[in-house]
């Protein structure tokens, strides 16, 4: 159907397919993002219930003991570090084989998932032209970068 | 002949003293849960059970009462789990945060609901700050961040209680930034399709840069503030607002999580079973959601909140 003819049967009271109102850059930004999202979180999800299960059964031998853990939580992030040695910023990456990292190599990825859906905008955005929303985009994705980093730090 | 709502008009003090009777047996059961949640009472084993067990409880109260269920989980559980230092608790409670808001965004993107162009620029101002807010909540002491916490649901708790209708919606702008961005869209209700476009965009956007610090500084997702934000003051139709939140709390979330991740204040032991069961927990709530009294959800959701909010207020002071 037209732009003409969506126009002419919303002049007409008839209701517009949902995709109404929205240009064809829109609706292509919005399904990009959105698949992009939904393949992130299935995997996510499924990946730290699968990471949970070896941390949890003992399959997989964590970096912290579990009762290590539980008898230490109770202390801020930066004593609880300092007690049970362990990994900040990015050093738990190469850890993964210990089923904690591993769980946490889990939450990672779902808190990254947006980051990729973020980034898949780009080709779009630079095939319709849009200046200023990859100009956004882009300094999103950088705010993205210094929060992942680890750069920022407080004492 | 009175109507039903003017009898609990006029009743008024009676559900004050029932609230009041409610609240404090809840308070009783909290101070008993948490005595029971002494390391010691519960086995190592048993914990990522309890943990799913009070999440997914949690998941179908904040369904039912319009919430993300970190907002709920973040007092509850640090009133209810001493044991558990604040930070661990913030690190999971966002996590819950943008685990419901990964779950429940791409349907609402997918239908057109939530709008990327009005989100990506507030979502640039409300993530850069929740860095900042997660930063300052790492490094102030946990009883300033629990007075703090306990101060912001009390006000919320209010705020719900006082919020009734929605905000008028604009169908046209003259908000520059709204014009220069192009932000507009159209949305249909009583099978007519009305268009909408922002205003108040600058103000909208500090308000944004507040919410951003709040939700990264306390852990829970702010779902509760975005809505009013985008519907009262900036004009946008409240299922546009409702779908767009989603997306907003993704972004913010995404940011404050990983100053949590790098700060080692994730424990999987703690945040998976949390995760699972808020998900769970949110799937059931919208099933029971079709049978239950929105309006008596709404009452216990805020008698919990209050509860929340007082228990965190003076845990905080030391009482």
């Amino acid at each position: 159907m037209s732009q003409k003819e969506q126009q002419e049967k919303k002049v007409s009271g008839e209701a517009p397919p949902a995709n109404a109102g929205n240009s064809v850059a829109i609706q292509e930004m919005n399904q990009r993002f959105a698949w992009l999202e939904k393949a992130g979180e299935i995997i996510g999800f499924w990946g730290i219930i699968a990471a949970f299960i070896l941390y949890v059964t003992g399959l997989v031998k964590p970096y912290i003991p579990i009762s290590d853990m539980i008898h230490s939580w109770g202390l801020s992030v930066d004593e609880f570090v300092a007690k049970t040695n362990s990994f900040t910023g990015w050093s738990w990456a190469p850890r993964m084989f210990y089923s904690d990292y591993l769980s946490m190599a889990g939450l990672a990825f779902l808190s990254s998932v947006v980051i990729f859906a973020y980034a898949g905008l780009i080709p779009l955005l630079l095939k319709h032209k849009d200046k200023k929303y990859l100009g956004l985009v882009l300094a999103q994705l950088f705010i993205f970068i210094l929060a992942a980093s680890g750069i920022l730090e407080v004492e | 002949m009175t109507t039903a709502k003017q009898a609990l008009t006029a009743h008024w003090k009676i559900w004050l003293a029932l609230a009041a009777v409610a609240a404090c047996s809840a308070w009783g059961g909290t101070a008993l849960a948490a005595e029971a949640a002494a390391p010691s009472a519960i086995p190592d084993w048993a914990w990522p059970i309890v943990l799913f067990l009070i999440t997914m409880t949690l998941g179908i109260l904040a369904v039912m009462g319009g919430l993300g269920g970190a907002v709920l989980f973040v007092p509850i559980a640090s009133s209810i789990f001493p044991s558990i230092h604040m930070d661990f608790i913030r690190g999971a409670g966002l996590m819950m945060a943008l685990t419901g808001a990964l779950a429940a965004g791409p349907g609402l993107i997918r239908q057109n609901l939530a709008s990327l162009r009005l989100a990506i620029p507030v979502s640039l101002v409300a993530s850069t700050t929740s860095i900042l807010g997660a930063m300052i909540g790492l490094a102030l002491p946990a009883n300033l961040i629990q007075i703090l916490l306990g101060v912001i649901i009390l006000a919320m708790s209010m705020f719900m209680y006082f919020s009734r209708s929605s905000g008028e919606v604009s169908s046209d702008t003259k908000d520059p930034l709204a014009l220069a961005l192009g932000i507009k869209g159209e949305y249909q209700e009583d099978g007519k399709w009305h268009k909408w476009a922002p205003r108040n965009m600058i103000t909208g956007l500090v308000l944004f840069s507040l919410i951003g610090l709040m939700a990264g500084m306390f852990g829970i997702g702010a779902g509760w503030a975005n809505v009013p934000v985008l519907n009262v003051v900036m004009g946008v139709p409240l299922k546009i607002s409702v779908a767009t939140s989603y997306f907003l709390l993704a972004i913010t979330d995404t940011s404050a999580a990983w100053v949590y991740i790098n700060r080692g204040a994730l424990l999987p032991y703690i945040v998976i079973p949390a995760v699972i069961g808020i998900m769970i927990g949110a799937k059931l709530g919208v099933k029971v959601l079709s049978r239950a009294k929105p309006a008596m959800i709404k009452k216990v959701v805020i008698t919990l909140l209050l509860l929340a909010g007082a228990r965190a207020l003076l845990k905080g002071l030391g009482i």
